[in-house]
């Protein structure tokens, strides 16, 4: 993953999870973060497809468990 | 089939023992016959027989759903009506309409035997949507029967159960595993035999029926419920462990929960899992799809309410239990708006302040739940 998309993920979850002091590393989960339950993990999610112009499988957003996970994710799917 | 019975008993021995024997066959297989033997010392042949017959019904249902199947999404829908379908019918009573039909009646009772429609459906999602393998017939009917899971649950998911697709090897004893199993059995045996029923023959005598006329009633079927339902639960996992077969962790301490939403995360786990593998996250991601993301929050609101509205009627076909949902789901919602709203502030607040609220989570919870207990007491407990 690039710097660029990196802040842009580190951006799109401050603003879906309503915390601008968050800070991304690949071990974070939802469970460190109050707000990211499965109601904001759902648009999160959405909100990094429309703004990656990829597209997940529903088990694919299910089944995440870390950041780090979400960014092998992302660069599966950006790398085809 | 009571699982603190002799013959019930005497079947998970006689599994954990089969289970250690090592036989060219893949585990799930090989636990698919275990579980079948274990049926009928615990319940009988016929109760064997059935769980045999309707897993292969099953399975031929699922065969096409395998990935060559271009049409397997429309089929996957059907099969979930089929199947939706004959819970209702089930539920609903209405297999007394066809007494003439009594093998057909035994079938749907089968099928829709609560939690073996519950892992039916889940297999239906796995293999159609996340293109799980399907297993064999017999492995099939040690996910959807299994003896120790058969009566009161907890529902493991189709891709847990799939860690059992592996050579079976000779096992040797697994002392910790076996430890914690028979820890846990016993443990359960005094949740139910001794404190669950000590509440119900102190609150209602020996041979008194359940019926909740009062609040205070309410509490106490509440704290007998979750005793009795965690004592059967915590055996069942035990049993699990010693078996090697994957049975998840039902009940986190849920009475002490500070808010309802974390208390459905707590009560009954596997089936609020259950929930939002099949329903709430699929149907989300579903209508935020549809409707834009600018709609997530009304998706959100209107996903929850339908998982809590099958959960809820998955309990009784009744408008009270549908109610009870309605408001549920309404409560989560509002905890969600509270929790956007005031999370940091609540965070803020002084640590005295905060210490008083962990305290005061856990009676708001008892006092919600008991109520929503009175509520749908009259459809569950008739005297």
């Amino acid at each position: 993953m690039t710097p660029d998309q990196e802040a842009l993920l580190t951006e799109l979850f401050r603003t879906v999870l309503g915390d601008d002091a968050l800070q991304l590393h690949d071990r974070l989960t939802a469970k460190d973060v109050p707000s990211w339950d499965s109601f904001n993990h759902v648009n999160l999610m959405l909100h990094i497809e429309t703004q990656f112009k990829i597209r997940f499988a529903n088990d694919e957003i299910a089944s995440l468990r870390d950041v780090g996970e979400l960014k092998q994710l992302i660069d599966r799917k950006l790398a085809g | 089939m009571d699982p603190f019975s002799l013959p019930f008993l005497g079947a998970a021995v006689v599994a954990f023992l089969a289970m250690r024997i090592g036989v060219p066959w893949m585990r799930a297989r090989w636990w698919g016959l275990v579980n079948l033997v274990a049926l009928a010392l615990a319940g009988g042949w016929k109760l064997a027989a059935a769980a045999a017959a309707l897993s292969l019904v099953a399975w031929v249902g699922l065969f096409f759903l395998r990935p060559a199947n271009s049409s397997r999404s429309s089929y996957a829908k059907l099969l979930l009506l089929v199947t939706g379908l004959s819970f209702v019918f089930y539920k609903g009573q209405l297999q007394d309409l066809i007494p003439r039909f009594s093998l057909v009646g035994w079938c749907l009772v089968a099928v829709s035997f609560s939690y073996v429609c519950l892992r039916l459906i889940d297999a239906i999602r796995a293999i159609a949507w996340e293109r799980a393998p399907l297993l064999d017939p017999l492995s099939l009917s040690g996910f959807l029967l299994p003896f120790h899971m058969l009566l009161a649950g907890p529902i493991a998911s189709y891709q847990e159960h799939l860690v059992l697709a592996r050579p079976l090897l000779p096992q040797p004893l697994p002392f910790p595993a076996v430890v914690s199993g028979i820890s846990a059995i016993l443990t359960g045996l005094v949740l139910k035999a001794v404190v669950a029923d000590a509440i119900r023959v102190a609150t209602y005598g020996v041979d008194g029926f359940i019926i909740v006329e009062s609040y205070a009633q309410a509490l106490l079927v509440l704290l007998y419920l979750y005793f009795d339902f965690w004592g059967y639960s915590i055996a069942a996992t035990g049993i699990g462990r010693m078996l090697g077969v994957p049975t998840p962790v039902n009940f986190h301490a849920p009475l002490l929960s500070p808010t309802i939403t974390a208390f459905w995360g707590n009560w009954h786990a596997s089936l609020g899992e259950w929930a939002k593998r099949n329903i709430y996250l699929p149907l989300q991601i579903a209508l935020v799809r549809r409707f834009g993301i600018a709609r997530a929050n009304f998706a959100g609101i209107a996903s929850m309410t339908v998982a809590f509205a099958v959960t809820g009627l998955w309990h009784r076909l009744d408008w009270r239990f549908l109610a009870w949902a309605a408001g549920m789901a309404l409560l989560l919602g509002v905890e969600k708006l509270v929790r956007d709203r005031f999370g940091p502030r609540i965070r803020r607040l002084p640590p005295r302040v905060r210490i008083m609220l962990r305290w005061l989570g856990p009676c708001y919870v008892i006092w919600l739940i008991s109520l929503g207990l009175w509520f749908t007491a009259p459809s569950v407990f008739r005297s």
